[in-house]
């Protein structure tokens, strides 16, 4: 059998995007929509497979298929309510997720012989449609069950959860230590990604669903979790996140122009990068160096370039083969003239008066592969240099935020991430967790799977239904198939698994 | 030993496909009831395939089960299980789409997929692999024992060398169910 399908996608590969000399002066969008006649020419190219895999590779386990058989026949109503069904966040995923490295478009089947389906320009072109139409229908709950549900950090996983939660029938409170819900997305992940309007707006909506989010409050501290216990709430759910940085032990760390390129971000996003525009907390210079290879240290060289109009450059001490960043973005670092310095490492800051000069690097080789297949690298000795810095970003992973298991004494695994069952529960009782807390850094969508999952499980708990437990996946494959679709029968809107 | 190249062919039924070796019919695939597959080989050894894996049904996963006559079900000890692309056998841990050492992410972005050992894997059990690693294996490399191409459009085809030579037949099927368009 052949199946005749248009190999490459119209509007380019992987998607358009603004011109680099223009975009690297601002923070606006390098990302250019999809108009709706390339939304709808693209959905065509979808096979509507009968075992989607696209939609396997989702930890979110998102409509794709639906979502495209809608869009095709310009039904973007249906085609929104299909997606939305499982993801709170469309505006927020669709244009975060990194869909060709192990998640829908690497996973769709026309990846194998021509470019995938744009899974995620499609979906980000439902997401704006809505956020213009106004056309959500809120989605089906269950009737109110009279418990209530703390979760812990208003980011990806626990904005999911408390949705999920929210539709189970719970009533259900997030607490929030910053001023804004949003979490990494919100304080971390920069404008020119993900405009702050667009996740502003999902939240308004996950509110409008029933989900009451208290800002300002850091649990641990002003609340403990067995008070929240004791004082109403049935279940928490903690879900705050990584923040733990790892550092560097360099001599010289403690100069002024060695900042950690995560506060750094930070500093630059929670308020707004209007407001931090305005009234600069950092004097980087003219030459920046960043420090790691991930896409946190990406967003923070393209960040600095973007303030400093500066020469910044990457220093990673594997070669460009190894970089654990999203090839994507890699090139779009390039494209708007990041440069980057492999096989270096640093040896020591160098001041003078209390303030960098330079850093004097290691020279590195690769030697034999560590644990995660990648070559590992080796310093060489007696090939010193030096590069010229007035700043450097230190952004080389961050770890589970250890502060409530520290606080409460809950039980930690690796890296000081809360311990987990296959419950989610913790080592307290009625205390479950959830997203990178008990994972370390992941992706948006990943963390978003693990709310949800967790969510499940606090509902069984609280209904006492923990022995009729079927995974949301398995759920999703058994039960919202192919057949039921064509049938019509989801359009029943029916609650949630 | 040269490499073995396995094609796999759809029939005209939802999943149901044939299995060349080098061009010779080696075994057929067959759907049974609720996502559940026989693989036949053409010395008549049979296998009965799911994705229902440690416990529940996984994405990218499949477990196999040589059947024996007279039985209905299969035996309690798989003889291959893919978890979320990754798959032990030998005591070696390999993934399914992995990057190959030499490559970098972008290389392998479109078209061909490999079938990549990762050495130095820090887990002795499949069982005992963590989700985090496992949604991490993206970023994970190794050396290229195999190539997958083609699935979802035609025909899938699979090429495994010595390492792999006792499972080719189950890996063909396996990797091609899961990512048949059924
Ligand atoms: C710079 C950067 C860029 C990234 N870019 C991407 C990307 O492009 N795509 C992608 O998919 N992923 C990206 N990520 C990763 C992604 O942001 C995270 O994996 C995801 O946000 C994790 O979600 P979470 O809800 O588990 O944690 P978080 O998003 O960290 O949210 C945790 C929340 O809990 C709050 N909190 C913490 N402690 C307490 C407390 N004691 N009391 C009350 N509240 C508390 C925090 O303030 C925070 O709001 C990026 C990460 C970084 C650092
Ligand atoms: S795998 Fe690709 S072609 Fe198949 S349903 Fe998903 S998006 Fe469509």
């Amino acid at each position: 059998m052949t199946t005749v399908v248009k190999p490459k996608r119209e509007a380019g590969f992987p998607f358009p995007k603004k011109d680099p000399e223009e975009r690297k002066r601002d923070f606006s969008e390098v990302q250019i929509p999809y108009t709706e006649i390339q939304a709808v020419v693209e959905a065509e190219r979808c096979l509507q497979c009968g075992t989607p895999v696209c939609i396997d590779a989702c930890p979110v386990q998102m409509d794709v298929r639906g979502m495209c058989e809608a869009v095709s026949r310009r039904d973007f109503k249906t085609a929104f309510r299909r997606i939305r069904e499982t993801n709170a966040l469309l505006g927020v995923t669709a244009r975060c997720c990194p869909q060709l490295s192990g998640l829908c478009e690497d996973a769709c089947v026309l990846r194998w012989e021509g470019e995938p389906v744009a899974i995620g320009m499609i979906q980000r072109f439902m997401a704006d449609w809505e956020m213009k139409n106004k056309g959500l229908q809120t989605p089906q709950s269950y009737p109110k069950t009279g418990k209530k549900v703390a979760v812990i950090g208003a980011g990806p996983a626990g904005l999911a959860a408390g949705e999920l939660l929210a539709r189970y029938g719970h009533e259900v409170t997030i607490y929030e230590e910053l001023t804004t819900p949003g979490g990494t997305p919100w304080y971390a992940i920069p404008d020119y990604h993900l405009p702050k309007d667009v996740l502003e707006y999902e939240i308004e909506k996950i509110k409008e669903e029933g989900v009451k989010i208290v800002t300002g409050v850091r649990v641990g501290e002003k609340v403990t979790l067995s008070q929240l216990l004791s004082e109403g709430a049935d279940a928490v759910l903690v879900c705050t996140g990584a923040k733990d940085v790892m550092e560097l032990d360099t001599p010289g760390r403690d100069l002024k122009g060695v900042i950690d390129g995560y506060q750094f971000l930070e500093d630059v996003f929670v308020n707004g990068v209007g407001e931090y525009l305005k009234n600069p907390k950092y004097d980087l210079g003219k030459e920046v160096l960043v420090i790691g290879a991930g896409d946190s240290a990406l967003d923070a060289a393209r960040t600095a370039l973007r303030i400093t109009q500066g020469n910044v450059t990457i220093v990673y001490r594997r070669t460009e083969k190894e970089m654990p960043a999203d090839p994507l973005m890699v090139e779009e670092a390039k494209e708007e003239g990041v440069k980057f310095k492999f096989l270096a490492d640093p040896k020591s800051f160098n001041g003078k008066d209390g303030r960098l000069t330079d850093v004097t690097m290691w020279t590195m080789e690769l030697g034999p592969p560590d644990q995660t297949g990648r070559r590992s690298p080796v310093k060489v000795e007696g090939k010193d240099f030096v590069m010229k810095a007035d700043s450097v970003l230190v952004t080389i992973g961050r770890g589970p935020n250890s502060f409530i298991q520290k606080k409460e004494g809950l039980k930690v695994a690796k890296r000081n991430a809360i311990a987990v069952d296959d419950h989610f529960r913790t080592s307290m009782t009625g205390v479950f967790a959830a997203g990178d807390v008990i994972r370390g850094e992941t992706l948006i969508v990943r963390a978003m799977g693990s709310g949800r999952e967790a969510a499940q499980r606090v509902h069984e708990y609280l209904m006492k239904i923990e022995d009729k437990h079927v995974s949301l996946y398995e759920a999703y494959f058994t039960n919202r198939s192919w057949e039921l679709m064509e049938m019509g029968k989801d359009e029943q809107n029916l609650p949630p698994p | 030993m040269s490499h073995l190249l396995y094609v796999v062919k759809r029939t005209g039924r939802p999943w149901e496909a044939h299995i060349l070796l080098n061009g010779k019919p080696a075994g057929e695939i067959r759907a049974g009831r609720e996502y559940t597959f026989i693989l036949t080989s053409t010395d008549g050894s049979r296998w009965r395939l799911t994705n229902h894996v440690h416990g529940e049904r996984r994405p990218f996963s499949m477990r196999s089960e040589r059947m024996t006559r007279g039985r209905r079900g299969g035996n309690d000890t798989p003889e291959l299980v893919v978890r979320n692309h990754l798959f032990a056998h030998n005591g070696k841990f390999y993934a399914l789409g992995g990057t190959p050492m030499e490559s970098s992410r972008r290389d392998t972005l479109l078209g061909r997929r490999y079938i990549v050992r990762i050495d130095n894997f820090p887990f002795s059990k499949l069982e005992d692999v963590d989700d985090l690693t496992l949604s991490r294996l993206v970023h994970h490399k190794g050396i290229p024992v195999g190539e997958m191409e083609g699935l979802g459009l035609d025909s899938h085809r699979l090429k495994v060398g010595e390492e792999l030579a006792d499972i080719g037949l189950i890996l063909a099927a396996c990797s091609y169910l899961m990512y048949s368009t059924g």
